[in-house]
């Protein structure tokens, strides 16, 4: 069991090599949790992703936006001793919380930051291992520096790990 | 610019307040006429907040609540969310169809459709009382209710707007009744161009 617990908020994130550490974000609708992971460095980071596509205002460099939130989070892990090509990456979220009769494409968020997330891992040659996402309920997520566990709760869920 | 909704002048944020206790009125004379008991809805603040802000400010993390959402179509975009933490979505419906829903954590079907009739009533007299200040034509959608974890739930309102500010007009009303065993709140989220639009038309008229 992790004994710290490093909470990151909406639109931020964090890298640790504490293997006393996990990495926790509570409920994600259709943001997405992107973890990656160097299991041999034990070099783990979680983003926070709200949206697909950076709207160019964006001055705290953090995680709003899939398409240069990921390649943040990325080049954190590089930073902390983690080698590229070990790197695997696991997401959780994007679910689609409201539903509509007739439909709404902007209720559609969660899917789209989900394809914008996979588009820019792929860029990245960053290999998709596990993804928890999609449906339509919320999710807390917490992720393990020591074993790269993700494990992934829902209100009258059972608690999965991926 | 985003900075000018930061620097929310006097007149458009004492003219917003004037609209949404007018509302707030009106709404809380209808649901107490619904429920027969009286309901309060408490004097509604406005703020411009940063985006990353809005969940936490909202109470938060992964807490289970029940949420009305209304995307506004028409002459402005964003969304209302009426939010109930806890059971209070649950004491309410018991209270509109006089029975008791006991311990159980589904919403009937009953009570779904009771929560999106207050979530009708509630947004139309609020956008019926802007579109009276402003001449903008704006209407409800219809209601989606969900039963889920806080943030999750404000965090995918917020974001339903099609573009992401990074400030937002964030309104909130505290929803009760005498004995404040119901605890809800009221959101509204728009985008910048909306709030342009609406600021502009309160200011000229």
């Amino acid at each position: 069991m992790a004994e710290i617990l490093v909470n990151i908020g909406i639109g931020d994130f964090e890298v640790s090599r504490d293997r006393n550490t996990s990495i926790i974000t509570r409920g994600l609708g259709s943001c997405v949790a992107v973890c990656l992971y160097d299991k041999v460095a034990k070099v783990a980071g979680m983003a926070h992703i709200m949206l697909p596509v950076d709207n160019g205002r964006d001055e705290l460099l953090n995680a709003r936006f899939a398409d240069t939130g990921v390649p943040r989070l990325f080049e954190a892990m590089i930073k902390n001793g983690a080698e590229p090509g070990r790197i695997t990456v696991k997401i959780a979220g994007g679910a689609r919380m409201f539903k509509m009769p007739g439909g709404s494409s902007l209720l559609e968020i969660g899917e789209r930051n989900v394809e914008a997330i996979t588009s820019v891992l792929s860029e990245l040659k960053l290999k998709l291992v596990a993804a928890d996402t999609g449906k339509d309920y919320g999710r807390t997520v917490e992720f393990s520096v020591a074993s790269g566990e993700l494990m992934v709760k829902a209100i009258g869920r059972s608690v999965t790990v991926i | 610019m985003s900075k000018m909704i930061g620097s929310l002048t006097f007149k458009q944020k004492e003219l917003l307040e004037r609209i949404l206790k007018l509302s707030a009125d009106s709404s809380a004379v209808a649901l107490s006429e619904m429920t027969d008991k009286a309901i309060f809805l408490k004097s509604p603040e406005i703020d411009v907040v940063p985006l990353g802000d809005v969940p936490a400010i909202a109470g938060g993390n992964d807490n289970p609540a029940v949420s009305v959402c209304l995307l506004l179509l028409g002459e402005a975009r964003g969304n209302i969310l009426l939010m109930f933490p806890g059971r209070s979505a649950f004491k309410l419906a018991d209270l509109i169809l006089q029975e008791d829903s006991g311990d159980t954590d589904e919403l009937s079907e009953m009570a779904i459709s009771v929560l999106g009739e207050v979530g009708n009533l509630v947004s139309a007299y609020f956008l019926s009382t802007l579109s009276d200040y402003t001449g903008l034509s704006i209407q409800p959608s219809a209601p989606m209710i969900v039963h889920d974890m806080v943030e999750a739930i404000v965090s995918s309102a917020m974001l339903i707007l099609e573009e992401a500010p990074d400030e937002i007009l964030y309104i909130e009303t505290n929803i009760a009744d005498e004995s404040d065993t119901i605890q809800g709140y009221m959101m509204l989220f728009t985008d910048e161009a909306s709030l342009h639009s609406i600021l502009h038309a309160i200011e000229t008229r």
